[in-house]
């Protein structure tokens, strides 16, 4: 299997006052094509951290951050930008779906993101029709026109996850995916997961403290203070929450 | 393309971006509208404060030097087309029986006053340089578009003919009949002389008084004025209301003999206080003024060519002045709709912090979000601006209809123009003033929407996904 993400001893602190916070202590881990990864640890250990870190989205204060051959860590912000858009999607806890926009808009939204007008202009039969196919086929083609408001939370975090696919991504980094939602619709969700991953063999790493969907993964990364304790599958009750 | 998208769709989902839009537009519509409003009053203000006055007056503080002498030195400019001798002397007119009212504390006191200017003139160089003869002829007519005319000699309508004279006296004029003066027809309407016992052909009597020149050891002493008059035409201006109001015209050789000097005597001067000049079309007023004053001040020192702005530049300079503050006033009233902008926007970067963390996990660019709020802030600044143009230019064109309807309805008028002798509200569209207005409110919108669009742009977006 491929590598598509590595970090390599990824450190991040906070400056409180005049005192450093230490929240990541050196992170070395990867992520393989087609991997399903958990990222699990007590609250505090820095996994939304190492998350927003690995996703481009805060910068870390060492360390360095690959994706495939690139080290994204040393490119220009531009550079990330494109980065993140084209390899990497995001799924959050609680959806940060866009208010004013329609299920549909939503998804569209990222692949309006890097297209000049006229280019839009030209495409956006296409842009849409996949748009469609993807809410479609994750069983909300009747509510494309729905507002992020007129929607259940399962419904939400679909939507989520079709605006993260709709960029063709290689790795989707979720923070706490089923985190909000009841067990039910949290157990739709992963079947979601999974099969996406099954079928179009993107990557996930995601960040989880329940440890049936941990358990379920084929690697756990545990952290603790900021550190990695171990990669392991292990069994469901051995998860440190 | 997503940052149009989206500014529209914020711009379209939230309630207080049409208030903001609506506050632009009513700072644009009232620059607009007041703007053009007071452009036409201060052209039409020149134009009655001008009114009658000559392009260049030349004035002689004590009426003692020639007409013809200081006269030829002013023809020899080139630039002069005609000048006529005028005689301008304050008193009082009244009918000689009635009570005359020195202190008047009536409603409309400055309507009723007896208080007058005396303007002695020659008729025939007087309508070389002011539109006498056009306002007699008007005098003549029951209203302004009575075509028929009464018979009426121009070069000398301070005399009675003798249809006149039969139709006034019936058959009997008087044995000594006095010399006729000439009166403004909107204060001396016909309701107005019969109230008071005047009518045309009635005796008036001028009385004033003329200081003499007396050792410096010496009291002063005034010499009275005394001048009976006959009310012999009307004269009405097109709107010249203060002048129509407050000049009296008679013959300048009538009223000479009370400076002393009179046609009759040997030595006979024809003295003047004032030269009318009306000079070619197109001739610089300054210029000349200097070219004149020059020439003419060197053999006659006591004399001072001035221009009619000059003449009326405390009441010119005034109505700028108020001009100016209404402009600023109005663009305070600009600079407080783009703090609305400002507040609008501000708000919008607040609650949509969230959407700009969501923004950058997507792919965007600090660039992408400051241009996503800027638009949102040009967008209003367009729209208002736009919108208070259509609307002040709809209010300009239909101000008069608007202002019928509003004294009708409510009696609320939005401009009192009759008390500046106006007959409609005036406007005055000036495009370099419409598109100041337009260009500033709109680059005011954007600097405004720039500080919030700059602050969302600025934002972590790891902060701003964690922002509760």
């Amino acid at each position: 299997m491929t590598e598509i993400l590595r970090a390599q001893g990824i450190e991040k602190s906070y400056r409180i006052g005049k005192q450093d916070i230490r929240v990541l202590r050196g992170i070395d881990m990867s992520v393989m094509e087609g991997e399903i990864v958990a990222l699990c640890g007590s609250s505090g250990a820095g996994k939304s951290t190492l998350l927003h870190v690995l996703g481009l989205l805060d910068p870390p204060s060492g360390g360095k951050v690959w994706y495939r051959d690139v080290c994204a860590t040393d490119i220009s912000p531009a550079r990330q930008t494109r980065l993140r858009h084209d390899l990497v999607g995001f799924v959050f806890q609680f959806y940060h779906l866009i208010a004013e926009l329609s299920a549909l808009e939503n998804v569209m939204l990222g692949e309006m993101m890097l297209r000049s007008l006229p280019d839009y202009m030209r495409h956006r039969k296409q842009i849409k029709a996949r748009a469609v196919d993807l809410l479609a086929s994750i069983g909300l083609g009747d509510r494309l026109k729905n507002r992020p408001s007129q929607l259940s939370g399962g419904e939400r975090q679909r939507v989520a996850i079709a605006r993260a696919l709709v960029s063709d991504p290689q790795v989707i980094l979720a923070d706490e995916p089923t985190g909000n939602l009841d067990s039910q619709t949290a157990e739709e969700i992963l079947e979601l997961i999974w099969k996406i991953n099954e079928e179009q063999n993107i990557a996930f790493l995601i960040v989880t403290h329940d440890q049936n969907v941990a358990s379920r993964t084929d690697r756990i990364i545990r952290l603790k203070d900021g550190l990695v304790l171990g990669h392991s599958q292990l069994e469901a009750e051995e998860i440190p929450l | 393309m997503y940052k149009y998208f989206l500014a529209l769709k914020y711009l379209l989902s939230r309630w207080i971006n049409l208030l903001c839009v609506f506050g632009i537009s009513v700072a644009v519509w009232a620059l607009v509208v007041f703007g053009a409003v007071f452009s036409g009053f201060v052209r039409d203000a020149r134009d009655l404060t001008r009114g009658p006055a000559a392009d260049l007056s030349l004035m002689v503080g004590k009426p003692s030097l020639s007409f013809e002498e200081v006269d030829a030195l002013i023809h020899e400019d080139p630039a002069v087309q005609a000048t006529a001798p005028r005689l301008a002397w304050p008193g009082m007119l009244h009918t000689g029986r009635s009570q005359v009212a020195t202190v008047n504390t009536r409603e409309k006191a400055a309507e009723r006053s007896d208080f007058v200017k005396i303007l002695g003139i020659d008729p025939v160089l007087e309508y070389g340089v002011s539109g006498l003869a056009g306002w007699l002829t008007q005098g003549m007519r029951e209203s302004p578009d009575d075509s028929e005319k009464d018979s009426l000699d121009l070069e000398d309508p301070f005399r009675f003919d003798e249809k006149t004279l039969q139709k006034l006296f019936r058959g009997k004029p008087p044995m000594a009949l006095e010399d006729g003066i000439l009166m403004g027809s909107r204060r001396y309407n016909i309701e107005r002389m019969r109230i008071s016992g005047l009518s045309m052909g009635s005796r008036v009597v001028f009385t004033s008084g003329r200081k003499l020149e007396t050792a410096e050891d010496q009291d002063t002493e005034v010499a009275p004025i005394k001048l009976a008059f006959r009310t012999a035409h009307l004269f009405r201006t097109p709107n010249f209301r203060v002048h129509e109001r407050s000049v009296i015209y008679v013959d300048i050789d009538v009223l000479r003999p009370a400076f002393g000097q009179d046609p009759e005597d040997e030595g006979f001067q024809d003295i003047f206080n004032e030269i009318a000049i009306k000079l070619k079309p197109g001739a610089d007023l300054d210029k000349v003024k200097d070219r004149l004053n020059a020439r003419v001040r060197k053999q006659f020192p006591t004399t001072k060519v001035f221009t009619w702005e000059e003449r009326k530049q405390e009441f010119l300079a005034a109505i700028n002045q108020e001009q100016s503050m209404i402009r600023i006033i109005l663009f305070v009233l600009m600079v407080v709709a783009c703090f609305l902008i400002f507040a609008t926007m501000h708000m919008m970067v607040t609650e949509k912090t969230k959407d700009i963390g969501v923004l950058s996990a997507l792919g965007a660019t600090q660039g992408g979000i400051l241009w996503v709020f800027m638009t949102c802030g040009m967008a209003i600044g367009l729209v208002g601006t736009l919108w208070g143009l259509l609307w002040g230019l709809v209010w300009i064109a239909s101000r008069n209809f608007i202002d019928q309807t509003l004294t009708q309805q409510f009696g609320v008028q939005l401009f009192p123009y009759e008390i500046f002798g106006l007959t409609e509200i005036p406007a005055q569209i000036e495009p370099t003033w419409l598109i100041t207005v337009c260009l500033g409110t709109f680059l005011s919108a954007v600097l405004f929407s720039a500080f919030p669009a700059l602050r969302a742009a600025r934002m972590e977006p790891v902060q701003t996904l964690r922002y509760e």
